[in-house]
Protein backbone atom coordinates (compact mmCIF):
# COMPACT_ATOMS: atom_id res chain seq x y z
CA UNK A 1 0.00 0.00 0.00
CA UNK A 2 1.89 3.23 -1.18
CA UNK A 3 0.37 6.62 0.11
CA UNK A 4 -0.72 8.82 -2.16
CA UNK A 5 1.43 11.74 -0.69
CA UNK A 6 4.64 9.63 -2.52
CA UNK A 7 3.32 9.95 -5.66
CA UNK A 8 2.51 13.90 -5.42
CA UNK A 9 6.39 13.82 -3.98
CA UNK A 10 7.34 11.99 -7.76
CA UNK A 11 4.76 14.69 -9.22
CA UNK A 12 7.11 17.05 -7.58
CA UNK A 13 10.24 15.71 -8.92
CA UNK A 14 9.26 15.62 -12.60
CA UNK A 15 8.06 19.06 -12.28
CA UNK A 16 11.30 19.72 -11.05
CA UNK A 17 12.85 18.35 -14.10
CA UNK A 18 11.06 19.97 -16.13
CA UNK A 19 11.65 23.15 -14.74
CA UNK A 20 14.98 23.29 -15.53
CA UNK A 21 14.74 21.75 -18.70
CA UNK A 22 11.94 24.59 -19.43
CA UNK A 23 14.87 27.15 -17.71
CA UNK A 24 17.35 26.12 -20.03
CA UNK A 25 15.25 26.40 -23.34
CA UNK A 26 13.99 29.86 -22.12
CA UNK A 27 17.15 31.09 -21.55
CA UNK A 28 18.47 30.00 -25.16
CA UNK A 29 15.61 31.45 -26.62
CA UNK A 30 15.84 35.18 -24.75
CA UNK A 31 19.65 34.57 -25.35
CA UNK A 32 19.87 33.73 -29.04
CA UNK A 33 16.74 35.16 -30.85
CA UNK A 34 16.45 38.86 -32.41
CA UNK A 35 14.20 41.19 -30.53
CA UNK A 36 10.89 40.81 -32.54
CA UNK A 37 7.36 40.43 -31.30
CA UNK A 38 7.13 36.90 -32.61
CA UNK A 39 10.04 36.02 -29.78
CA UNK A 40 8.32 37.83 -27.19
CA UNK A 41 5.05 36.47 -28.05
CA UNK A 42 6.14 33.14 -28.19
CA UNK A 43 8.09 33.12 -25.20
CA UNK A 44 5.06 34.27 -23.33
CA UNK A 45 2.68 31.85 -24.79
CA UNK A 46 5.01 28.79 -23.59
CA UNK A 47 5.08 30.56 -20.04
CA UNK A 48 1.65 31.37 -19.77
CA UNK A 49 0.35 28.11 -20.71
CA UNK A 50 2.82 26.17 -18.28
CA UNK A 51 2.25 28.80 -15.58
CA UNK A 52 -1.82 28.02 -16.30
CA UNK A 53 -1.77 24.31 -16.30
CA UNK A 54 0.59 24.65 -12.70
CA UNK A 55 -2.09 26.58 -11.39
CA UNK A 56 -5.27 24.53 -12.50
CA UNK A 57 -3.10 21.54 -11.15
CA UNK A 58 -2.23 22.97 -7.50
CA UNK A 59 -5.47 24.15 -7.33
CA UNK A 60 -7.22 21.28 -7.68
CA UNK A 61 -4.43 19.06 -5.40
CA UNK A 62 -5.20 21.60 -2.60
CA UNK A 63 -8.49 20.03 -1.44
CA UNK A 64 -6.93 16.65 -2.05
CA UNK A 65 -6.55 13.91 0.96
CA UNK A 66 -3.39 13.10 0.50
CA UNK A 67 -3.13 10.21 3.73
CA UNK A 68 -5.30 7.93 1.47
CA UNK A 69 -3.21 4.63 0.27
CA UNK A 70 -3.43 3.29 -3.12
CA UNK A 71 -3.28 -0.61 -2.94
CA UNK A 72 -1.46 -1.85 -6.08
CA UNK A 73 -1.98 -5.68 -7.31
CA UNK A 74 -0.55 -6.49 -10.40
CA UNK A 75 -2.47 -9.03 -11.15
CA UNK A 76 -6.06 -7.64 -10.29
CA UNK A 77 -5.34 -3.89 -11.38
CA UNK A 78 -5.27 -0.88 -8.79
CA UNK A 79 -7.47 -1.13 -5.99
CA UNK A 80 -8.60 1.07 -3.71
CA UNK A 81 -8.21 1.53 0.01
CA UNK A 82 -9.89 3.80 2.42
CA UNK A 83 -7.60 5.66 4.98
CA UNK A 84 -7.32 3.97 8.23
CA UNK B 1 18.55 39.00 -27.41
CA UNK B 2 20.40 40.27 -30.51
CA UNK B 3 18.79 43.16 -32.02
CA UNK B 4 18.27 42.66 -35.71
CA UNK B 5 18.94 46.43 -36.80
CA UNK B 6 22.16 46.84 -34.91
CA UNK B 7 24.37 43.82 -34.85
CA UNK B 8 26.94 42.84 -32.99
CA UNK B 9 30.50 43.79 -34.64
CA UNK B 10 28.51 45.96 -37.45
CA UNK B 11 30.97 47.17 -40.39
CA UNK B 12 30.75 50.58 -41.34
CA UNK B 13 27.48 51.79 -43.53
CA UNK B 14 26.00 48.34 -43.01
CA UNK B 15 22.07 47.95 -43.16
CA UNK B 16 20.14 45.43 -43.01
CA UNK B 17 18.29 44.16 -46.58
CA UNK B 18 16.43 40.59 -45.51
CA UNK B 19 16.35 38.17 -42.23
CA UNK B 20 15.30 35.14 -43.52
CA UNK B 21 13.99 31.88 -41.89
CA UNK B 22 12.76 28.86 -43.33
CA UNK B 23 9.19 28.93 -45.18
CA UNK B 24 6.57 28.03 -42.21
CA UNK B 25 5.51 24.92 -44.16
CA UNK B 26 8.48 23.10 -43.36
CA UNK B 27 7.64 23.24 -39.58
CA UNK B 28 3.82 22.39 -40.25
CA UNK B 29 4.42 18.74 -39.58
CA UNK B 30 6.46 18.90 -36.77
CA UNK B 31 3.94 21.81 -35.35
CA UNK B 32 0.89 19.42 -35.95
CA UNK B 33 2.20 16.44 -34.43
CA UNK B 34 3.45 18.75 -31.25
CA UNK B 35 -0.61 19.62 -30.91
CA UNK B 36 -1.67 16.44 -31.55
CA UNK B 37 0.89 15.07 -28.90
CA UNK B 38 -0.28 17.64 -26.56
CA UNK B 39 -3.75 17.55 -26.90
CA UNK B 40 -3.92 13.40 -26.53
CA UNK B 41 -4.55 13.71 -22.96
CA UNK B 42 -7.77 16.00 -23.45
CA UNK B 43 -8.94 13.33 -25.78
CA UNK B 44 -7.59 10.36 -23.33
CA UNK B 45 -9.59 12.26 -20.53
CA UNK B 46 -13.19 12.61 -22.73
CA UNK B 47 -12.81 9.29 -23.91
CA UNK B 48 -12.24 7.75 -20.18
CA UNK B 49 -15.25 10.62 -19.01
CA UNK B 50 -17.69 9.08 -21.68
CA UNK B 51 -16.72 5.25 -21.06
CA UNK B 52 -16.13 5.86 -16.99
CA UNK B 53 -18.18 9.01 -15.70
CA UNK B 54 -17.94 8.00 -11.88
CA UNK B 55 -14.02 8.21 -12.07
CA UNK B 56 -13.72 12.03 -11.77
CA UNK B 57 -15.58 11.70 -7.63
CA UNK B 58 -12.57 8.77 -7.08
CA UNK B 59 -10.56 10.49 -4.38
CA UNK B 60 -7.53 8.29 -4.95
CA UNK B 61 -7.71 7.71 -9.03
CA UNK B 62 -8.59 10.81 -10.49
CA UNK B 63 -5.88 12.85 -8.70
CA UNK B 64 -3.33 9.92 -10.13
CA UNK B 65 -4.62 10.80 -13.77
CA UNK B 66 -4.44 14.38 -13.29
CA UNK B 67 -0.57 13.95 -12.05
CA UNK B 68 0.38 11.83 -14.43
CA UNK B 69 -1.59 13.70 -17.32
CA UNK B 70 -0.62 17.34 -16.49
CA UNK B 71 3.16 15.73 -16.04
CA UNK B 72 2.62 14.12 -20.12
CA UNK B 73 0.98 17.85 -21.34
CA UNK B 74 4.20 19.72 -19.91
CA UNK B 75 6.43 17.83 -21.14
CA UNK B 76 4.73 17.62 -24.65
CA UNK B 77 4.50 21.19 -24.30
CA UNK B 78 8.01 21.56 -23.69
CA UNK B 79 8.93 19.87 -26.74
CA UNK B 80 6.65 21.88 -29.42
CA UNK B 81 8.47 24.82 -27.84
CA UNK B 82 11.64 23.11 -28.19
CA UNK B 83 10.82 22.18 -31.84
CA UNK B 84 9.60 26.15 -32.77
CA UNK B 85 12.65 27.14 -31.27
CA UNK B 86 15.22 25.07 -33.50
CA UNK B 87 12.91 26.27 -36.62
CA UNK B 88 13.01 29.92 -35.24
CA UNK B 89 16.86 30.20 -34.22
CA UNK B 90 17.92 29.60 -37.45
CA UNK B 91 18.21 32.49 -39.92
CA UNK B 92 19.87 33.95 -42.68
CA UNK B 93 20.47 37.77 -42.53
CA UNK B 94 21.78 39.52 -45.29
CA UNK B 95 23.17 43.06 -45.13
CA UNK B 96 24.70 45.87 -47.23
CA UNK B 97 28.12 44.20 -46.77
CA UNK B 98 27.50 40.54 -45.72
CA UNK B 99 25.87 37.48 -45.30
CA UNK B 100 25.39 35.69 -41.87
CA UNK B 101 24.41 32.50 -41.66
CA UNK B 102 22.89 31.21 -38.36
CA UNK B 103 21.82 27.84 -37.84
CA UNK B 104 21.02 26.16 -34.24
CA UNK B 105 21.35 22.71 -33.61
CA UNK B 106 19.33 21.27 -30.79
CA UNK B 107 19.34 22.93 -27.76
CA UNK B 108 23.65 23.31 -26.92
CA UNK B 109 25.21 23.45 -30.73
CA UNK B 110 25.22 27.23 -33.10
CA UNK B 111 27.46 27.49 -35.73
CA UNK B 112 26.86 31.04 -37.28
CA UNK B 113 28.85 31.75 -40.76
CA UNK B 114 29.69 35.12 -42.01
CA UNK B 115 30.09 36.06 -45.91
CA UNK B 116 31.27 39.37 -47.33
CA UNK B 117 29.39 40.22 -50.20
CA UNK B 118 32.23 40.95 -52.39
CA UNK B 119 33.10 37.28 -52.43
CA UNK B 120 30.28 36.01 -54.37
CA UNK B 121 31.20 34.34 -57.30
CA UNK B 122 27.60 32.99 -58.28
CA UNK B 123 24.28 32.82 -56.98
CA UNK B 124 21.43 29.93 -57.90
CA UNK B 125 18.15 30.05 -57.15
CA UNK B 126 15.56 26.50 -56.84
CA UNK B 127 12.41 25.48 -56.73
CA UNK B 128 11.58 22.26 -57.68
CA UNK B 129 7.88 20.23 -56.15
CA UNK B 130 4.64 21.06 -56.64
CA UNK B 131 4.24 22.33 -52.86
CA UNK B 132 7.82 24.83 -53.51
CA UNK B 133 6.50 26.19 -57.04
CA UNK B 134 2.78 26.54 -55.41
CA UNK B 135 3.96 28.47 -51.85
CA UNK B 136 7.02 29.92 -54.02
CA UNK B 137 9.83 28.92 -52.01
CA UNK B 138 13.00 27.44 -52.18
CA UNK B 139 16.72 27.26 -51.85
CA UNK B 140 19.53 30.26 -53.13
CA UNK B 141 22.81 28.50 -53.31
CA UNK B 142 25.74 30.79 -53.18
CA UNK B 143 29.19 29.91 -54.42
CA UNK B 144 32.06 31.80 -53.29
CA UNK B 145 35.92 32.89 -52.88
CA UNK B 146 36.02 31.84 -49.27
CA UNK B 147 37.17 29.39 -47.02
CA UNK B 148 33.33 27.99 -47.23
CA UNK B 149 33.18 27.85 -50.71
CA UNK B 150 29.30 26.90 -50.39
CA UNK B 151 26.02 28.59 -48.89
CA UNK B 152 22.91 27.14 -49.00
CA UNK B 153 19.69 29.48 -48.22
CA UNK B 154 17.03 26.52 -47.37
CA UNK B 155 13.31 26.29 -48.15
CA UNK B 156 13.17 30.45 -48.18
CA UNK B 157 10.50 32.59 -49.41
CA UNK B 158 10.72 33.92 -52.70
CA UNK B 159 14.38 32.60 -53.82
CA UNK B 160 14.35 34.18 -57.35
CA UNK B 161 13.88 37.43 -55.32
CA UNK B 162 16.43 36.84 -52.96
CA UNK B 163 19.29 35.66 -55.40
CA UNK B 164 18.44 38.41 -57.85
CA UNK B 165 18.96 41.39 -55.02
CA UNK B 166 21.74 39.12 -53.20
CA UNK B 167 23.59 39.73 -57.16
CA UNK B 168 22.94 43.05 -57.22
CA UNK B 169 24.44 43.98 -53.86
CA UNK B 170 27.35 41.70 -54.18
CA UNK B 171 28.25 43.89 -57.21
CA UNK B 172 27.60 46.87 -55.34
CA UNK B 173 29.63 46.07 -52.41
CA UNK B 174 32.66 45.31 -55.14
CA UNK B 175 32.23 48.57 -56.43
CA UNK B 176 32.32 50.50 -53.33
CA UNK B 177 34.76 47.99 -51.04
CA UNK B 178 37.80 47.59 -53.68
CA UNK B 179 40.29 48.52 -50.87
CA UNK B 180 38.70 46.01 -48.69
CA UNK B 181 39.11 43.26 -51.85
CA UNK B 182 42.95 44.44 -52.10
CA UNK B 183 43.53 44.13 -48.65
CA UNK B 184 42.77 40.60 -49.41
CA UNK B 185 44.52 39.95 -52.53
CA UNK B 186 47.70 41.84 -50.93
CA UNK B 187 47.47 39.43 -48.18
CA UNK B 188 47.34 36.15 -49.85
CA UNK B 189 49.83 37.31 -52.24
CA UNK B 190 52.17 38.40 -49.79
CA UNK B 191 51.87 34.98 -47.66
CA UNK B 192 52.60 33.28 -51.21
CA UNK B 193 55.93 35.03 -51.60
CA UNK B 194 57.13 34.43 -47.64
CA UNK B 195 56.43 30.60 -48.93
CA UNK B 196 58.65 31.02 -52.65
CA UNK B 197 61.87 33.00 -50.85
CA UNK B 198 61.59 31.14 -47.28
Amino acid sequence: MIPLFWFFIAWLACLAVFGVIALITVSIMLRFSFSALGSYVVTALFLGVTAAVLFVCGGYFMNINWSQTVNVVPQLGVQLSPPL
Amino acid sequence: MIDIYHLPDALPDEQLVFSLRRHPITISGTILSGILLVLLPVFGAGILWAVHPEITSDPVLFPLIIMAVSVFFLFAWLFLFQSFIDYYLDMWIVTTRRILNIEQHGMFARTVSELRLYRIQDVTSTVDGALHTFLDFGDVEIETAAEKTHFVFEDIKHPNLVSKRILELSEQDRRLHVVDMAEDEGTAGSAKKTLTTG
